[in-house]
């Protein structure tokens, strides 16, 4: 009885630090995602944020950008825009901020292929945004796939470039 | 005799817990978890939909089944609701497939050609006549991996509605119910 229980419980730890892996031991692939969750969460706010924390979370949020960093995106019902660099980005997020109430970001699905060198990823991840604002084309919910490319030039990860990638072609 | 005879009678906690033979128990577990993983990746996958573009059979919170092994089975056809992977499992579109491979499509202020001829759509309530794909005019020749798909709800703006063509590597299953 005891050897059987303690096989099991041996194999329950083993399968949970197998699944949990990547928080247990984070490689260079783990360190990517745990900066793109933490951006996630920066930009995604709730009703009645201070100002304060807001510039705050934001500048986080720029931070984790290159200076000369190139978002394209292409938003159904919006149409295709570009931004460059941080000051752009800056601006952008504090005007969601202005428009919307409310807002949910959250990455899914995250593939990480780190660079051999261990300097530069990419990354190939499914967005959704669940936003609550005033107006009558304010909020609603939002489902992109994104290709990101990061690199790591002072030990830090940071994006170079966003591209949005089509689920569906025309 | 066995060893339980010897000991004493096993007792209640520890049958409710591991079974009176913990070894068929863990092996019982085992095919159990095994099972229910193979189940839930191949034959019966859960999705939850939101939003509206699949109104009015698909609303909005609404719970559903996709089915990967029988659409390998059954192969996918004209009128299948299909479920399409982005970058994973846990956000998946849902649209109705109107094209399949070879097929010339075009939609026309709200009419859905195939090969020059109109098809029929029961499922639709309302449609815009606004709907005009591609926008040029012409017609969009499908590959041979290539499906045509759209959502259900042609009542809204055709700017608001993502739609158009997905590889068959994208798509993951049939809603089966």
């Amino acid at each position: 009885m005891k050897r059987w229980f303690w096989a099991v419980a041996g194999l329950i730890v083993a399968g949970l630090v197998f699944w949990q892996r990547d928080a247990l031991f984070p490689g260079e692939a783990g360190r990517v995602t745990a900066v793109l969750n933490q951006i996630a969460k920066d930009v995604s706010f709730g009703p009645g944020e201070g100002n304060v924390t807001a510039i705050r979370r934001v500048s986080s949020v720029v931070d984790r950008f290159a200076p000369n960093v190139s978002v394209q995106l292409e938003v159904l019902g919006v149409g295709e825009f570009q931004l460059t660099g941080r000051d752009e980005i800056q601006q952008r997020l504090l005007g969601v901020r202005r428009v919307l109430r409310k807002l949910e970001l959250k990455f899914h699905d995250i593939i990480v292929t780190v660079a051999d060198d261990r300097q530069t990823a990419d990354v190939h991840l499914t967005a959704t945004a669940d936003g609550e604002g005033e107006g009558r084309n304010a909020g609603g919910f939002e489902a992109l796939e994104f290709d990101f490319k990061m690199s790591k030039p002072e030990g830090r990860w940071r994006i170079d470039q966003i591209t949005t990638v089509p689920t569906l072609k025309q | 005799m066995n060893s339980s005879d010897v000991a004493g009678p096993v007792p209640w906690w520890r049958v409710a817990a591991v079974g009176r033979n913990p070894r068929v128990t863990i092996v019982r577990l085992a095919v159990l978890v095994v099972l229910t993983f193979l189940a839930f990746r191949y034959l019966f996958v859960p999705v939850r939909v939101t939003g509206i573009s699949m109104t009015p059979f698909y609303k909005d919170g609404e719970r559903r089944w996709i089915s990967p092994a029988l659409t390998s089975v059954g192969g996918l056809n004209r009128g299948d609701v299909v479920a399409i992977q982005t970058s994973g499992r846990h956000v998946m579109y849902l649209k109705r497939i109107l094209g399949l491979p070879g097929e010339k499509i075009r939609i026309a202020k709200g009419d859905v050609y195939v090969n020059g001829d109109r098809i029929e759509e029961p499922y639709i309530l309302n449609r815009s006549p606004s709907w005009n794909w591609p926008t040029n005019g012409s017609e969009r020749l499908l590959g041979p991996e290539e499906f045509f798909v759209v959502g259900d709800n042609r009542a809204m703006p055709l700017e608001n509605h993502y739609f158009g063509v997905a590889d068959r590597k994208r798509i993951l299953g049939k809603v089966i119910r």
